[in-house]
């Protein structure tokens, strides 16, 4: 009954980057950067192949013949399916702006051929749903911003400490819990991998290394590290489905806190960065409450605000690494004008920003309302809580915003509009965030499947118990 | 804000508290305050505006200087930006040529010395205004060498000559194998790296520390803690709300009470009282509770602030200075009201700026001592607060070397240095290189710009003069001209005679000052009160009324009884709409009506105002009405010392204009003397563009009462007898030209004798046909109106514009004034100047030794500097100087405009009126003999002051022939014409049309 | 077939600004921003022919007789039991009040054409001003309390970004900044009421809970429910309506372009407030202790803002404090279960009120014309007060108004302690990475106050 189309698409995905990695080995920056974005390009080409398929036929199964694990596992492990297939696009697209829009002043060859790297990790990841690989990938995922750390010196030291220690943390929790499932000591298997999960996604209490790293990495490198929310689909596929109901109540109730205090925290931080790290945490956050829902609505707002936040919060994210590349370090609480001076990506960031925090017209305010339907069913009290969370961030943003881009304009400012490849990268990701705002009918329908899947399957884990 | 060189250590100050202030230190702080006062905007009341030098605290220096000095002081901008002035250079508009003589005359004899054996100071300072120059920041620096290509490429705006010889003496150096790109990026980072060397060779020069004199400022710097920690943002609004509500005219519902206090006690009663509010106003109604035990009159208290905040006496007066010029627009309107009560609107509060500035510094007492604890924990003293904070200030890091190689990396490419010859340079020389760059500043640059735009300015014009002065236009110099016209000097009125003389060649115009010597007191029949009608500078010591004819009298008793009516309805309807119960019922029941007017004076403003006048035409005063300008010593004046003049002051009167103007003894049959004003909506600046010489109102009255007098027969027999007669063919008709909609109304055209009729009516004609062309010609300025408008439709568009509430430019004023012609008609009668110059008529012949002159100069030069010098500063910095965009204003207590609701009161002139004027001094061109105008300026020192420090440009022209001199340095020197053409045009028409920026001098052959 | 006209003229009204916010901020986006002729000859081309559309839709609806008729956009997306539906309701409230919108921004887009030609934020502007020209219509004209919401987030969106339109000085970007906190924290009241609403009847559809016909309802909802929901949009009525204690903004909000000032806070979006209670109306019949409620806050801002206006001596504050009054009263006249009245009232108000800002400038020189036509300087108003109170009273209520009843520092009284704390736990995040990291905690990275 299912018909099969042999085609080397997923292993490929993840060979094309490392391939312009090891061919760049010796290369010059921009040679990099060229290999680099032609990769990424590939990448999004084949993502976006491997979804066209999928969507024509969810019954074809996609056999890999180049699978490289096959023989070590007896079976695939590379796999193709509803929820992977967005998400692979997604997480090429990504890759793809953060390579395009780097800025030459924070640019060096590693750099370059560690976000390769990140890139094949992440396709890898988001390609499976076998947990060993998915913990080996977790593992290796943490080198890049680690070596960036490394490489920034004495003053990076101790954000690398911070986040070795958090990291090192995370994925023993998630290689302990891999290891025992199925075992006897099946409840310990679950704690421990959402304590990984938790790690990850920086929910609070055990989230002080992500604005750390925010603060002291490269900015591309921390948002290709951290927008695709790999948490949330460890989350999707191998904690939900075994995951204790006492431990939902705690994720979800811990992710409205961390929602809420990490727009709190953006209001008061002086730094652009560790602002921007604190909006990060709390609305990526919400994605794991629509996920401990377990409602059709929770968990199809999750699945669509996990899509919209990544892309929002990345379009963020690298638009501040961009103006940082024009202005140096950048506070927040004072007015830096300039507004003349870049009025395109000011505009930008003014709508990556308001698609962070759900505006209406963006693709965030189609998952933040469902997320919040969800929601009020499971948390009627907190729920005010995430209200209050998604008003604060949206008043942080407002914040960054005015503090970045009014103001009087320094006198003898050069202007610095955006390059082309940077226009060009910015308005994909602008594009996504508001052509499925505008239309996101066929998104949320894909999700909304997905979602059903999702819970069909923990259902029948918890028969199973 | 300045900054001023402090001494680094805290000074001893012996704490007077609780003693009696020493008449010593309290004569200190008067003065220190006088001296302050003259700093602050001498903008008064807006509903009388009135053009004045906006730095006129520093006429005593010269003008190159005093931009600078007053604006570090006002913190505002010398010159335009570099970047403007690029855009000039790149447009044809400043030459290089200019620049090049500039700098030569700037330079002097050191023009040629060399600097470091590569170049001279000429060149490398041409190199430097020639080429665009940045001075990036450090990250933008940082990113223009990563992200752009000025590593890889030689700057592309070089000329193709320097580019071809880097090139040639690379690939004679590197052989010829490599690429045009290859050898372009070689020679490039060669360059940069040598560069770099020379940076690394020369020492760094020392940046003194230099501190915020004002303790606010230097806090809001040692906290870095943003805005929060600014006491300006505390107490600014408090301070500015109590100010307007003090001062106010009659916009607020509920006046402040007992105002007659004072300022600084309203202060204390508003303020006082505290109710467990913010931390801050505790400590202030602290503060307020401890100034009135001690008591003592205002200086008293503000000597114990300034004592609290450990300012020494010898810091008085540029600390004083300081803190008033934070709020510059209140308290110098506080200055204005002091010393013109008679200048506001309704009722004059008792003003002091004294009080002010001890309100401001107690309210600053009390949030700085808050804020010194909240943000940088300190506890101490807040005399000691000064000391304590500049040890915490880090001085800003030295420029890295990257920084002082990239302005040596650019003028390298300018001019066609190459790496080579950097690389050998020595120590010594490469700090003469880099020492000799940052000598010309960014400042330095825009002042060479500056005199380079001027310059051009100066040539096109001179040069025009003289080649018209040489080759008059065809007719021009018959005496025989049928009705003459008398209009003021406003350089608006220039086209429109210019236009009345193509039209009606028979037509002669004369220029002078709107107000026609006649100062008076002017009430007219539907006026409330009487208002000034003069310069600002006099004060009228007669007044006039106007009257409606006796057998009017009953209807303007109905009328006025209905246009009251009238107004009290609609008052009651303003005022009611913003009460409460009386709001909610007008709003409730006849609110939509609204909706009528909304959109009809929106989408039709030139339909509403027709039928809106064709409706008051009911309520107003009947047009039949006469000057009661005769002397009636039975009545008291309301203003004034007497009502209506003497036949014998008539007779000064008219004997002064028709001497000064040269008009005496060659009158026409008809002579027209024309006022102008202006009338325009949503303009609370309207005043601004009415007419100067009647202290910002519409001249038409002096215009009628000049012509009443000059028609008297008496009056007449009186000059007969001191020799100006007055023929007896001749008549006057005053007039009014509205420079807005370019209407212009006559008056007392039925006492016109019937010999004069016809003739009058060709005059009208003509008229009529010259507003129209002149509105075309003004039409051509405002973008929203098509080029291919025809003069009857230009018309209509500017009397829209004048009825349009949502038109920010009604009229332009006077931007794009440049010029003042000082001489005869002849000389200019013909010349297209653009609407860009002052026309005073004055003939040199008939006044050998220059007293006419003198008389002449001391009126008019005051009102034309301070004219163009306002536009000068408005332009150049808008925001701080001018009013800034007109679009956010908000008019306060019917004195001044803020922005928004809570801003220090915008003076100078708003964005929307300089936008197109082009900020050059005034250039001066007097029709005269050197000798003459050597004694005119050694007889009147502020008139020499003016010149020699350069806040105009003076020129003369000779009387006899073509020649002009130029004032320069303290003398006159022969002007030689660079350019020996001056274009021709058939008609003004012809040469403007079409075309919208500013036009070139231009001969008008078809006309006269 | 007249239905179909109906509900295509409907759609048309909402959908024609949409296509020019779209096409202007496209335009922007791909940094080709239209030019002002293009951009002028499209907003009048789209305003008035929505505001033609409105009318005729105004005026079939009375034939046809449209007390209560949605029309359906369709569904935007379904997600398990979740529908959100683009629902539309035509009733003679949301007609009557949306042409006032159209008409008041029609005019208004046509007035900032020639008073912001050749400003540099032009294209700026428009773009803001289409985002609340769609936003406010999704507000009157919606079926359902989702499409509400998304109208209302835009209006308080575009209302933030025209304060602070110049934004090159500090004020204007402070002052709307503030106004957003104000909105996005009440703005929680209506996105409550939304989440409860759809808690208790599974759709946000206004038919589920408002009853049939406007305003008679009945509200289906138990009076518990209603209260509930009645109180969270009163609290957002409080917020985008500038009642007590949020007033403060509304005054600090007079920093943009006279005609935004206008149409926001003379016109529209002041109004919105009142609008959503009367919209709801059917539910605070049921819930009286919340039209209690509508009253007291209605008559004290009333009260606040009249004496407050009274004492302010710069015109655009002082309209708005007269604005406010009227909005207070407006609501009070809800809360007595007036329908009609309030909503002719609102009309009435909106339209004088935009009248008088845009006026606003040219007020000295009508004040010289009131002078000339009275004769003499006009009368001094407020005497009545010194006859009726002692001096020392009067000097109270005085300092009091000039001082605005210090409404803001009583909200600045708990923002204050509330961001220190968080400043607190800012620095304790940073003393815990400092102590993983093995950096000193007072090592050199630490900042004086985190």
């Amino acid at each position: 009954m299912t018909a099969e189309l042999t085609f080397p698409l997923l292993s490929l995905m993840i060979a094309v980057p490392l391939v312009a990695a090891l061919a760049t080995a010796l290369g010059g920056t921009l040679v990099t950067r060229r290999a680099a974005i032609v990769a990424a390009l590939i990448d999004v080409g084949l993502a976006i192949a491997a979804l066209v398929v999928h969507l024509a036929d969810p019954s074809l199964a996609l056999a890999d013949p180049l699978d490289p694990l096959t023989w070590l596992f007896g079976h695939p492990v590379l796999r193709l399916d509803r929820l992977s297939a967005p998400l692979l696009v997604f997480a090429a697209l990504i890759s793809l702006v953060a390579v395009m829009v780097a800025p030459r002043t924070a640019l060096r060859a590693s750099l370059l051929r560690r976000n390769l790297f990140a890139q094949a990790v992440l396709l890898a990841t988001f390609a499976t749903r076998e947990p060993a690989v998915m913990a080996a990938m977790w593992c290796l995922g943490a080198l890049p911003p680690l070596l960036e750390l490394r490489s920034a010196g004495a003053a990076g030291r101790p954000a690398l400490r911070v986040f070795a220690i958090y990291m090192g943390a995370g994925a023993a929790a998630f290689i302990g819990g891999v290891a025992l499932t199925g075992g006897e000591h099946g409840l310990l298997a679950s704690v421990l991998l959402v304590l990984a999960v938790m790690i990850r996604k920086g929910i609070f209490p055990l989230h002080s290394w992500m604005p750390e790293l925010f603060e002291h990495a490269p900015l591309g490198v921390s948002t290709l590290f951290n927008a695709p929310q790999v948490g949330a689909y460890v989350a999707a596929t191998l904690v939900i489905p075994s995951e204790p109901a006492a431990a939902l109540d705690v994720v979800g109730v811990a992710s409205i806190i961390t929602a809420l205090y990490g727009s709190a925290m953006a209001l008061v931080q002086r730094g652009a960065r560790r602002a921007y790290g604190y909006i990060f945490m709390s609305q990526s956050a919400l994605v794991m409450l629509g996920f401990e829902c377990l409602s059709a609505e929770g968990v199809t707002g999750a699945l669509a605000f996990w899509l919209s936040s990544g892309v929002a919060l990345a379009g963020l994210g690298l638009a501040l690494w961009v103006l940082e590349a024009r202005r140096g370090a950048l506070r927040v609480d004072r007015l830096h004008g300039g507004y003349e001076r870049t009025p395109l990506l000011a505009t930008m960031f003014l709508v990556f920003g308001v698609g962070t925090v759900g505006f209406p017209g963006t693709y965030g305010f189609v998952g933040q309302e469902m997320l919040l339907d969800g929601a009020v069913h499971v948390f009627p009290g907190l729920s005010v809580a995430v209200a209050l969370a998604s008003a604060l961030g949206g008043l942080a943003v407002m914040r960054i915003y005015f503090s970045l881009f009014t103001g009087a304009p320094a006198q003898g400012g050069l202007t610095q509009r955006l390059h082309r490849r940077e226009r060009l990268g910015f308005a994909l990701l602008g594009a996504v965030l508001l052509v499925f705002g505008i239309w996101p009918r066929p998104a949320v329908e894909l999700q909304s499947a997905v979602a059903a899947e999702l819970l069909r399957a923990r259902a029948v884990a918890v028969e199973g118990r | 804000m300045g900054v001023v060189e402090l001494p680094r250590r805290a000074p001893d100050y012996v704490n007077v508290r609780g003693e009696r202030q020493s008449e010593e230190e309290r004569a200190g702080v008067l003065a220190a305050v006088e001296h302050a006062a003259h700093l602050l905007p001498a903008q008064g009341p807006i509903s009388i505006f009135v053009h004045h030098n906006t730095l006129h605290a520093f006429e005593g220096v010269p003008f190159e200087e005093a931009v600078v000095r007053g604006g570090q002081a006002l913190g505002c901008e010398p010159f335009l930006s570099e970047e403007r002035f690029h855009a000039e250079l790149s447009r044809g508009r400043i030459l290089s040529a200019d620049l090049q003589a500039v700098i030569a005359e700037d330079l002097g004899a050191t023009a040629t010395a060399p600097v470091a054996g590569l170049t001279t100071r000429q060149a490398l300072r041409q190199a430097m205004v020639q080429l665009v120059f940045i001075e990036p920041g450090e990250p933008e620096l940082r990113w223009l060498l990563a992200e752009t290509r000025v590593l890889e490429h030689l700057r592309r705006d070089l000329p193709p000559e320097l580019r071809r010889g880097f090139l040639d003496r690379a690939r004679s150096a590197l052989g010829r194998d490599r690429s045009p790109a290859a050898l372009e990026t070689g020679i490039v980072q060669r360059l940069w790296t040598a560069c770099l060397g020379v940076a690394r060779k020369a020492p760094s020069e020392h940046v003194g520390a230099s501190y915020p004199l004002r303790l606010g400022d230097l806090l809001r710097l040692a906290a870095d803690a943003g805005p929060q920690a600014d006491a300006d943002r505390l107490v600014q609004p408090l301070l500015i709300r109590l100010a307007g509500a003090f001062l106010d005219q009659g916009i607020a519902y509920w006046g402040l009470a007992a105002r007659e206090e004072g300022f600084l006690a309203a202060f204390s009663a508003v303020y006082g009282e505290s109710r467990g509010g913010e931390r801050w106003r505790d400590a202030l109604a602290a503060v307020i509770a401890e100034e009135s035990r001690r008591g003592g009159d205002a200086v008293d208290s503000v000597l114990r602030s300034l004592a609290a905040m450990g300012v020494t006496p010898d810091a008085y007066e540029p600390v004083i200075t300081a803190e008033l010029l934070a709020i510059r627009g209140w308290a110098g309107m506080f200055r204005q009201i002091e010393s013109r009560p008679d200048r506001v609107p309704v009722q004059a509060p008792p003003a002091r700026l004294m009080d002010f500035l001890a309100a401001l510094l107690c309210a600053e007492r009390a949030a700085l001592a808050v804020l010194a604890r909240e943000h940088l924990g300190f506890a101490g003293d807040l005399s000691a607060l000064r000391g304590w904070l500049i040890p915490q200030i880090r001085p800003p890091p030295p420029p890295s070397e990257e920084a002082r190689a990239a302005g040596l990396f650019q003028v390298a490419q300018a001019l066609g240095i190459d790496g080579a010859a950097l690389e050998r340079l020595d120590r010594e020389e490469s700090a003469a290189l880099l020492g000799e760059i940052s000598s010309f500043s960014g400042v330095e640059r825009r002042r060479i710009f500056h005199l380079a735009y001027e310059r051009r300015q100066r040539v096109e014009a001179l040069d025009a003069l003289a080649q018209h002065a040489r080759r008059p236009a065809p007719g021009i110099g018959s005496e025989s001209s049928s009705f003459q016209a008398v209009f003021c000097i406003d350089d608006r009125e220039e086209s429109l005679r210019r236009h009345l003389e193509e039209i009606s060649p028979e037509c002669e115009t004369i220029g002078f000052a709107g107000f026609f010597g006649v100062a008076m007191y002017y009430r007219g029949a539907e006026d409330a009160y009487p208002t000034p009608l003069c310069p600002i500078a006099i004060r009228p010591t007669h007044e006039v009324e106007e009257e409606v004819d006796a057998d009017f009298a009953r209807r303007a008793v109905t009328r006025a009884r209905g246009r009251r009516l009238v107004g009290r309805l609609r008052r009651g309807f303003e005022v009611g709409t913003r009460t409460f119960a009386r709001g909610s019922l007008l709003t409730a029941a006849f609110g939509l009506l609204a909706v009528v007017p909304l959109v009809s004076r929106v989408l039709f403003p030139r339909l509403t105002a027709s039928l809106r006048l064709r409706g008051e035409r009911w309520v107003q005063a009947p047009s039949r009405t006469h000057l009661a300008l005769s002397r009636r010593p039975e009545v008291t004046p309301q203003l004034g010392a007497h009502a209506g003049y003497s036949h014998a002051e008539m007779a000064g009167i008219v004997r002064e204009m028709l001497t000064l103007c040269g008009l005496a003894g060659r009158l026409s049959p008809l002579v027209l003397i024309v006022g102008h004003g202006s009338s325009s909506l949503n303009n609370p600046h309207g005043s601004a563009y009415e007419c100067g010489a009647c202290g910002g109102g519409k001249g038409g009255p002096n215009a009628r009462a000049f012509a009443q007098m000059a028609n008297e027969p008496a009056v007449r027999v009186l000059l007969a007898a001191e020799g100006v007669e007055i023929p007896s063919g001749t008549w006057f008709v005053g007039a009014l030209h509205n420079t807005c909609d370019d209407a212009v109304k006559y008056f007392d055209v039925e006492l016109v004798p019937d010999s004069h009729k016809e003739l009058f009516a060709r005059a009208r004609r003509a008229i009529e046909l010259a507003r129209a062309y002149n509105a075309h010609e003004r039409c051509r300025r405002f973008e929203s109106a098509p080029l291919w408008l025809p003069p009857m439709l230009a018309l209509a568009h500017v009397e829209a514009r004048s009825q349009d509430l949502a038109q920010v430019r009604a009229e332009l004023g006077h931007a794009t004034n440049a010029l003042a012609v000082v001489g005869r008609r002849a000389r200019t009668r013909g010349l297209f100047c653009d609407r860009r110059a002052f026309l005073i008529s004055y003939d040199p012949t008939r006044d050998d030794d220059g007293a006419v002159l003198s008389r002449l100069l001391a009126a008019v030069v005051p009102v034309c500097a301070g004219i163009n010098l306002e536009y000068y500063f408005s332009h150049v910095d808008p925001a701080g100087y001018g009013s800034g965009s007109k679009l956010p204003h908000n008019l306060v207590s019917l004195l001044g405009v803020m922005n928004g609701g809570s801003s220090d009161l915008r003076t100078g002139l708003p964005w929307q009126m300089v936008e197109l004027h082009e900020p050059v001094r005034l250039l001066m061109v007097v029709e005269a003999r050197v000798e003459v105008a050597e004694r005119v300026l050694a007889a009147d020192p502020s008139l020499r002051r003016l010149v020699d420090h350069r806040w105009i440009q003076l020129a003369i022209l000779d009387p006899d022939g073509a020649g002009l001199s130029l004032r320069v340095d303290g003398s006159f020197k022969k002007y030689v014409p660079e350019n020996m053409v001056l274009a021709t045009s058939p008609s003004s028409s012809a040469w403007y049309r079409g075309r919208r920026d500013h036009l070139p001098f231009a001969q008008i052959t078809g006309g006269a | 077939m007249s239905w179909s006209l109906f509900d295509a003229l409907v759609k048309a009204a909402l959908g024609l600004p949409a296509a020019l916010l779209f096409t202007l901020g496209a335009a922007s986006l791909l940094s080709r921003p239209l030019t002002e002729r293009l951009t002028s000859a499209l907003a009048r081309a789209v305003f008035g022919l929505t505001a033609l559309a409105l009318l005729i839709a105004a005026g079939l609806s009375v034939p046809l007789e449209a007390q209560h008729h949605t029309i359906s956009l369709g569904h935007w997306f379904v997600a398990g039991a979740t529908s959100f539906e683009l629902r539309l309701l035509a009733d003679p409230l949301s007609l009557t009040f949306s042409t006032l919108c159209v008409v008041l921004i029609g005019v208004v887009a046509v007035f900032s054409d020639r008073y912001l030609h050749r400003e540099p934020g032009y294209n700026r502007y428009f773009v803001s001003l289409c985002l609340f020209s769609l936003g406010i219509l999704l507000v009157v004209l919606a079926g359902s309390i989702e499409v509400v919401f998304a109208g209302w987030e835009m209006v308080g969106l575009s209302s933030a970004l025209l304060i602070a339109f110049f934004h090159e000085r500090p004020a204007p970007v402070r002052n709307g900044l503030w106004t957003l906190a104000v909105y996005r924290t009440t703005d929680l009241g209506l996105l409550g009421a939304a989440v409860l609403i759809h808690h208790i009847a599974h759709t946000g559809n206004f038919d589920a809970f408002l009853g049939a016909s406007w305003p008679e309802g009945p509200s289906p909802l138990s009076s518990g429910q209603a209260s509930a929901v009645g109180a969270l949009l009163l609290f957002a009525t409080l917020g985008k309506g500038a009642q007590l204690p949020f007033s403060g903004w509304l005054a600090r909000a007079m920093e943009g372009p006279t005609p935004s000032s206008a149409i926001f806070y003379g016109a529209l979006s002041v109004h919105a407030g009142a609008f959503l209670l009367l919209r709801m109306g059917p539910v605070l019949d049921q819930a009286p202790a919340v039209a209690a409620m509508a009253v007291v806050f209605g008559l004290g801002t009333a009260i606040h803002a009249t004496m407050v206006g009274r004492a302010q001596s710069d015109i655009k504050t002082a309209l708005a404090y007269a604005s406010l009054t009227q909005v207070g009263i407006i609501l009070v006249e809800i809360g007595l279960g007036l329908r009609w009245i309030p909503l002719i009232h609102m009309l009435g108000h909106a339209s004088v009120r935009s009248l008088q800002l845009l006026r606003s400038p040219s007020l000295l020189h009508d004040f010289q014309r009131l002078e000339v036509a009275v004769g003499g300087h006009l009368p001094r108003t407020g005497r009545y007060l010194e006859r009726l109170l002692p001096p020392r009273v009067r000097r109270r209520l005085y300092a009091a108004a000039l001082a605005r009843w210090r409404l803001d520092e009583l909200l600045l009284r708990v923002i204050t302690p509330a961001l220190g704390l968080l400043r607190a736990l800012d620095r304790l995040e940073h003393r815990w990475c400092a102590w993983l990291g093995g950096r000193a905690a007072d090592g050199s990275e630490v900042r004086r106050d985190g």
